[in-house]
């Protein structure tokens, strides 16, 4: 391994790779700065269609939804992901339990359309109006699945005898969970939470399905709109977006390394 | 004189059948699925012993201690605790603390919290004063004042060995559970430590149950060890009984080194027991101490290497006497070991001090060297 530099094949094809993944989002953003209203023409840098942006009420109402929807959605998804992992990493084995994690982890899979549709289905047979809640409710459903996901695997390196030192000490499970298990899996919550309010706001497919017409979240917005003609708006707006997912992801994934390597050190120092 | 003999008498409650045990396993078995971990498992520890549990890897150790914790659960019998039965008590509920072998410090909380984490969650609630007071009291008692705002990574392993201590203390159990708790520190600091634990156990008046597989830990700490093999116990006894008087090979041979010589026993008319090992070599003559065995029974002669006495010469004055030749010496400072070659096949080890600083050495390899000891020396083991 001391041939450190890339060969000219490797550089060329990570050259393509990331040229196709960011290139269409590198144009996108070049123009939201752009002062004409051509989409295609750049004629000068502006940020006039950012203060148009905030100007709109209707952009603004949904980008309103689509923060509530997401907060509230990444928060019980978190409550009831980690509990989740926790019951399907701890409890002892119970009859049925491969097919219990099984199912919470087949939503990933699920093509969106059928979980929209099936999302859908239910809220109208349980007469539900839809709105704010029902986008809710339906994220929660899914990225529940992500949070589960990302809470378990921290939870099968948890040690198991800082539990056992807990109820040792008096706490009941519940307690345990509290004051020990929790503040130290407390990173993987927090990117599960970041994760989810991500996909969230990325959401348009369940959305469409489970929205009602007070109701709109930003993705609906952006793609309704595109249906008339791209605008500079648009792409001020998707550049917002873009910057926000941005900042989670990288916080999330920072947070989750960091306490990685802080739980590696300390497994390693405490083996000395 | 006598009197004052008495009061000052080696401390032994299991020999009074007045006294109550603290805890008392009785007939305790624990599967996991179709395996069986503990046996069949019968035992009595007392108030303020030092009590070791002792045997191979896999032999049900941390099975019992866990159980006496309340993370599992007997598969069947009882066990009891100042006469309550506390079987399937949680582990909260119970006035028992254990000390984990990996120390299970709580990595987010400082060692103070650590040891006031307990406390905190005590039933009748404690005064934020007495809490404080405690730990102070712990922290004195396991020498770690100045570590008190420290986390558990930015200590020693021996300093962290000492915060699960004090921890597992603070809350005043009636029994400390320790599984292999010095496991982890380097040679030096673990007898340090054996003396430090020794001398806690006896200031605060705790029953301690330690787990152990080193024997020699076992010996040095311990009132009474309990050694276990594949889930059942095999012998309960003081260190010195142990060591002096096995029950068994195994026990014999897990507890320091020892001579085992298959044979046969032999009584004769005036009762004195002779063990036929060899065609050619005269039999070893040896007390009858267990009564059980009879004429003919194969039995095993167990001897420890520094009961026998190596010389150029046979010594007449002791019953037993056989030729061998030196085949290998392990110089150990203060000791040798030699293991000598019977004409009868058998390899013996033999013990002998190191008087002389010279370095030179009485024998040497390919000596022939006479093996002396008395009737004495050894015991008889039936199984
Ligand atoms: N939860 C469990 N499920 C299944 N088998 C188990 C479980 N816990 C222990 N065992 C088995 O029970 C036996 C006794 O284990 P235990 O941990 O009590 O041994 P030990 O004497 O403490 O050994 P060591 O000295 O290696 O710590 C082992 O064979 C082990 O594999
Ligand atoms: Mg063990």
């Amino acid at each position: 391994m001391n041939n450190r530099s890339l060969s000219w094949f490797n550089t060329t094809s990570l050259v393509l790779g990331f040229a196709f993944l960011y290139l269409p989002m590198l144009i996108l953003i070049i123009y939201s700065f752009n002062s004409s209203k051509l989409v295609t023409v750049w004629a000068g840098f502006s940020t006039k269609w950012y203060g148009e942006l905030f100007q709109d009420e209707q952009f603004m109402q949904a980008a309103w939804v689509t923060l509530k929807v997401g907060f509230f959605s990444a928060t019980a998804a978190t409550v009831l992901g980690t509990m989740a992992a926790y019951a399907l990493v701890r409890t002892k084995k119970f009859t049925g339990r491969a097919l219990f994690s099984g199912m919470i982890f087949a939503p990933l899979v699920m093509p969106e359309v059928i979980t929209g549709l099936s999302l859908l289905l239910l809220f109208i047979a349980i007469d539900l109006d839809r709105g704010i809640l029902t986008i809710t409710l339906a994220h929660i459903t899914f990225s529940m699945c992500f949070v589960s996901v990302v809470v378990s695997s921290r939870l099968t390196s948890f040690d198991k005898s800082l539990e056992e030192a807990a109820l040792d000490l008096g706490c009941t499970p519940f307690d345990a969970f509290k004051s020990v298990v929790l503040p130290i899996i407390m990173p993987a919550v927090a990117s599960g939470w970041l994760l989810a309010f991500t996909l969230s706001l990325d959401d348009l497919v369940i959305a469409s399905f489970t929205a009602g017409p007070s109701s709109t979240t930003l993705p609906i917005k952006i793609y309704s709109s595109i249906r008339l003609g791209v605008s500079p708006q648009i792409n001020a707006l998707s550049t917002i977006m873009i910057g926000i997912v941005t900042v989670f992801v990288i916080t999330a994934s920072i947070i989750s390394k960091q306490s990685i390597k802080k739980y590696e050190s300390e497994k390693i120092r405490a083996n000395l | 004189m006598t009197q004052a003999k008495q009061t000052t008498n080696v401390f032994s409650p299991w020999l009074n059948r007045d006294n109550k045990p603290l805890i008392k396993f009785e007939n305790i078995t624990k599967k996991f699925g179709d395996f069986t971990a503990v046996e069949n498992f019968n035992l009595e520890i007392y108030e303020k012993e030092f009590f070791a549990l002792l045997g191979s890897s896999g032999g049900g150790k941390s099975t019992v201690l866990r159980m006496l914790a309340g993370f599992e659960q007997p598969t069947s019998g009882k066990i009891w605790l100042d006469g309550e039965e506390i079987s399937n008590t949680p582990p909260n509920e119970r006035p028992i603390n254990m000390m984990f072998q990996s120390y299970a410090l709580f990595p987010h909380l400082n060692v103070w919290d650590n040891i006031a984490f307990g406390l905190k969650r005590t039933k009748k609630r404690m005064a934020s004063s007495d809490i404080k007071a405690r730990v102070e009291e712990m922290l004195r008692l396991t020498q770690l004042e100045k570590f008190a705002s420290r986390k558990p990574h930015q200590i020693s392993g021996g300093q962290r060995q000492r915060v699960a201590l004090a921890r597992s203390l603070a809350r005043e159990p009636r029994l400390l559970l320790l599984d292999e708790p010095l496991g982890a520190l380097d040679k030096k600091l673990r007898q340090e430590t054996q003396f430090e634990l020794m001398d806690i156990q006896e200031k605060t008046g705790t029953t301690f149950v330690i787990v152990t597989h080193d024997q020699e830990e076992a010996m040095t700490m311990a009132s009474r060890v309990a050694v276990m093999d594949n889930g059942k116990l095999l012998q309960v006894d003081t260190p010195n009984n142990v060591y002096e008087a096995p029950n068994s090979t195994y026990v014999a041979n897990f507890i320091g080194d020892i001579n085992i010589i298959e044979g046969e026993a032999k009584i004769d008319a005036e009762g004195l027991l002779s063990i036929h090992y060899s065609e050619t070599a005269a039999p070893i003559q040896t007390e009858n101490t267990n009564n059980q065995i009879h004429d003919g029974q194969s039995v095993s002669f167990a001897v420890r290497p520094e009961k026998i006495w190596i010389a150029k010469e046979q010594d007449v004055s002791l019953p037993n006497n056989v030729k061998g030749l030196i085949v290998d010496i392990a110089y150990l400072g203060n000791l040798s070991i030699y293991h000598i070659k019977l004409e009868s096949g058998q390899v013996i080890s033999a013990q002998m001090t190191n008087i002389l600083r010279t370095g030179q050495q009485e024998f040497t390899w390919d000596d022939e060297v006479w093996l002396n000891w008395n009737d004495t020396a050894g015991i008889v083991l039936t199984r």
